[in-house]
């Protein structure tokens, strides 16, 4: 009887095993004409013209004082400063095993300052940012204007050389303590401003405070005061508000004109009316939306920067309410110095909207730099009354298959 | 209890992976699809030469009168292929479930039956490689097209014994499927979206079918004729179409040559040349009719271990109806196998072995497939 127990678990092993043990492989190598469906995908390429309905364009979506970036320039079309206002110097420190009365400064060694550049053109040669005093009294409201005669009245007292070979460094220079003097009556706060000057006109980008790991430093080597002039530190002060003032401001974007980027950043609403038949009926393979520049693409030489299309989930103009998804939004790349056509891919955007009605989900896009906060790279392209040159979507889609039967 | 729990365990899970596993052949993508071969694992040890006597098989109603008491079946097929052709290879694996049922006895002559069985089968995935030229660049492409179903023969037949020697029937056929189709195309540029269309299509169907049974003394002789009507396709795009399905006509016999030993032999044929106008308004291959021979023996009187263990072995060879690029597309294969009787004769595992090739001109199809067939009769 055992035994016949043992045949019966033996034989469902093998039927289970028999059964189940293979895996499912059902792909054939197909080549046509050898074995092929019926029908097969044809894509077609067209050009939709005059289908953005209306473009408004906003600027103000950063704010340069509190952004991770400085500029420091001197061309024609942008003159611009960095002011950096750092942490108080404390008056003493408290080196271990040292009363509560601690070290009081007595002597400043040397100083050194510290400032990472980030993007430089890097065929401009002997670059040096000049760097100046200014009153530490800087906040929001600090302008152009009211730091004018720092450049143009006086000589700046110390500048730091920008090596030829270098583009992405942390600059370091070991300030004249003589010009550094530190005022008890300015709170022992030190506020510097700097230039630039090169063999040509430049614009420097340069990291700031705000949102970095590597704010702008100053770095205090000093001895303390006598009896106890034998003990020596290192004390930081860190910007504690930095911004750079330019001139000219950008303007606020023109009507017709569609404006992205720049320092505050500027963003571009794209309305469109686009047939529901390449909307609803067929599949999108591609659709890049084309913007025709009017000027060329503004920023450091050398500088590329993506730009975004995303899709608007409720249209309140400057304050539209956009889709968070991000693998719905649409991309495109431009080089400093471009002219002509930039590209922004928008093909998951029309297939975002395929089905629903435009009353539902407005058929209208945001345009933005990806990088707003951190470059000032501006695009310029001809709006919607444009004609030839308004925006237009190229499109590459399939028609609806044709599943034959049977 | 546990074996029938067993059995009805997988009796079940046939029936519900049977439609989305089905794969019979890379050929599948032909015509109206791959002519399945719903056989019962016994008779795929003898290559089918038993099939007009089995009545687990749906070809012969008057072969349900071989029941004694109520049964239920089911077949798993593992199947591994290989395809050849000049312009690619592959190495595919698949299992079907392509019959299972169930047979109630009405002493003293009448029994009932309901069968489910693969008829077509129409799951098979295409890819390709491809680059065309999109806004004056060469881009790369996949195509894969995937259809996934088919088409399954439900038969209710009731056997009816008209003498000791003599038993006749009648089946019911509903042919009803249905097939997802899919055409994909995904670029290497991710600029490119991918491409993905679907399409849902029924199928309906249903036909008669007749048959009877003659038992000599050393012979079995069994005959089935079934009359289809047409194949209702109605896909999701609201096409319609209309294929007829075949006739078919089939004759079989057993001959009890020496003690123990059994010769079978089976001829079918289906008309599928009724349905070649119809696939040709659409675009499709043509249907041919066609023929299916084969020819087997079994022992059914060994034991091994103190089991009773059935020994099988055949051959068969056929032409399946759809063409591929005009060439027929031809099959044989060679089949052995086994069977185990437990329980008192309450259940019966057969294992049958099968290996063979499809040939169509220069494209070649070798095939190894398992079938594995549970019997119970509590």
């Amino acid at each position: 009887m055992a035994r016949t127990f043992a045949w019966r678990s033996a034989a469902a092993a093998i039927v289970a095993a028999a059964a189940f043990a293979c895996k499912e492989e059902v792909t054939a190598p197909g080549h046509c004409p050898d074995l092929c469906a019926a029908d097969s995908l044809v894509v077609e390429d067209t050009v939709l013209t005059g289908i953005v309905a209306s473009d408004t364009s906003v600027r103000g979506y950063t704010r340069i004082d509190v952004g991770p970036i400085l500029l420091v320039s001197n061309t024609d079309s942008l003159e611009a400063h960095p002011l950096i206002q750092f942490t108080p110097i404390p008056v003493r420190w408290f080196p271990p095993g040292i009363d509560t009365a601690g070290v009081t400064i007595g002597k400043i060694d040397s100083i050194a300052f510290e400032i990472r550049m980030e993007q430089r053109d890097t065929a401009v040669h002997n670059i040096r940012l000049l760097v100046y005093r200014v009153a530490p009294t800087l906040d929001s409201l600090t302008s152009f204007d009211s730091v004018r005669t720092v450049f143009s009245g006086s000589a700046p007292f110390d500048s730091i050389p920008v090596d030829d070979s270098l583009g992405v460094k942390l600059l370091r220079r070991m300030l004249p303590v003589t010009a550094m003097a530190i005022d008890s009556a300015d709170s022992n706060v030190v506020a510097l401003a700097l230039a630039v000057r090169a063999d040509s006109q430049t614009t420097v980008r340069l990291s700031s405070g705000d949102l970095t790991g590597i704010p702008p430093r100053l770095r205090f080597f000093v001895h303390g005061a006598a009896p106890r002039d034998t003990f020596s530190t290192e004390l930081d002060a860190i910007a504690s508000y930095d911004t750079y003032v330019q001139s000219p401001d950008p303007p606020p974007p023109p009507a017709g004109v569609i404006a992205v980027g720049n320092q505050p950043a500027a963003r571009a609403i794209l309305r469109f009316d686009i047939p529901r038949y390449f909307i609803d009926s067929v599949t999108v393979v591609r659709a890049s939306l084309q913007l025709t520049t009017t000027r060329p693409v503004g920023g450091i030489p050398g500088e590329a920067v993506s730009f975004a299309a995303v899709p608007i989930l409720r249209d309140l103009g400057g304050k539209s309410i956009l889709f968070q998804d991000s693998t719905v939004a649409g991309f495109g790349t431009a080089t400093v110095g471009q002219s002509g056509v930039v590209e922004i891919e928008v093909g998951r955007i029309l297939t975002l909207w395929k089905g629903i009605s435009p009353d539902s989900l407005p058929r209208a896009v945001m345009v933005r730099n990806t990088a707003e906060d951190e470059t000032h790279v501006d695009l310029e392209a001809a709006g919607h009354t444009a004609g030839a040159a308004a925006p237009q979507i190229r499109l590459s889609f399939v028609r609806p298959f044709r599943f034959g039967v049977p | 209890m546990r074996a029938r729990a067993f059995a009805l365990l997988a009796l079940a899970s046939g029936a519900v992976a049977s439609p989305v596993l089905a794969q019979g052949s890379t050929f599948a993508l032909r015509g109206l699809g791959w002519a399945a071969r719903p056989v019962s694992a016994r008779s795929a040890g003898t290559a089918g030469a038993l099939a007009l006597l089995d009545p687990e098989m749906a070809a012969n109603p008057a072969a349900l009168t071989r029941w004694r008491s109520v049964a239920a079946w089911a077949v798993a097929a593992p199947t591994k292929r290989s395809y050849d052709s000049p312009t690619g290879s592959a190495e595919q694996q698949t299992v079907r479930f392509p019959l299972f049922g169930f047979a109630a006895v009405l002493p003293p002559r009448l029994v009932f039956g309901f069968s489910i069985s693969d008829y077509l089968d129409r799951t098979w995935t295409l890819q390709q490689q491809d680059s065309i030229l999109l806004r004056n660049q060469m881009e790369t492409f996949t195509d894969a097209g995937r259809s996934i179903g088919g088409v399954s023969d439900l038969q209710l037949g009731a056997g009816y014994r008209v003498t000791q020697a003599l038993s006749v029937g009648l089946a019911f056929h509903y042919y009803l499927g249905s097939t997802r189709l899919t055409a994909q195309r995904s670029f290497i540029n991710v600029s490119y979206q991918q491409i993905l269309e679907q399409s849902l299509t029924d199928f309906r169907g249903a036909g008669v079918g007749a048959g009877l049974l003659w038992s000599l003394p050393r012979l079995d002789i069994a005959a089935s004729a079934r009359l289809n009507g047409s194949l209702r396709s109605h896909n999701s795009s609201g096409q319609i179409a209309h294929t007829h399905l075949p006739p078919q006509l089939a004759v079989g016999l057993r001959w009890h040559v020496v003690p123990g030993v059994f010769f079978a032999g089976t001829a079918q044929y289906d008309g599928w040349g009724r349905a070649a106008a119809d696939l040709a308004g659409t675009g499709q291959e043509t249907a041919r009719n066609v023929w299916t021979f084969a020819a087997g023996v079994e022992v059914p009187r060994v034991t091994l271990i103190k089991l009773h263990t059935p020994l099988r072995a055949g051959y068969r060879t056929r032409t399946l109806p759809f063409t591929s690029l005009g060439q027929e597309i031809h099959e044989h294969a060679v089949a052995g196998g086994f069977g185990f009787v437990l329980a008192r004769d309450r259940t019966t595992i057969d294992i049958g072995f099968e290996s063979g090739d499809r040939k169509a001109g220069v494209a070649r199809e070798k095939f190894r497939s398992i079938f594995v067939g549970l019997t119970v009769r509590p």
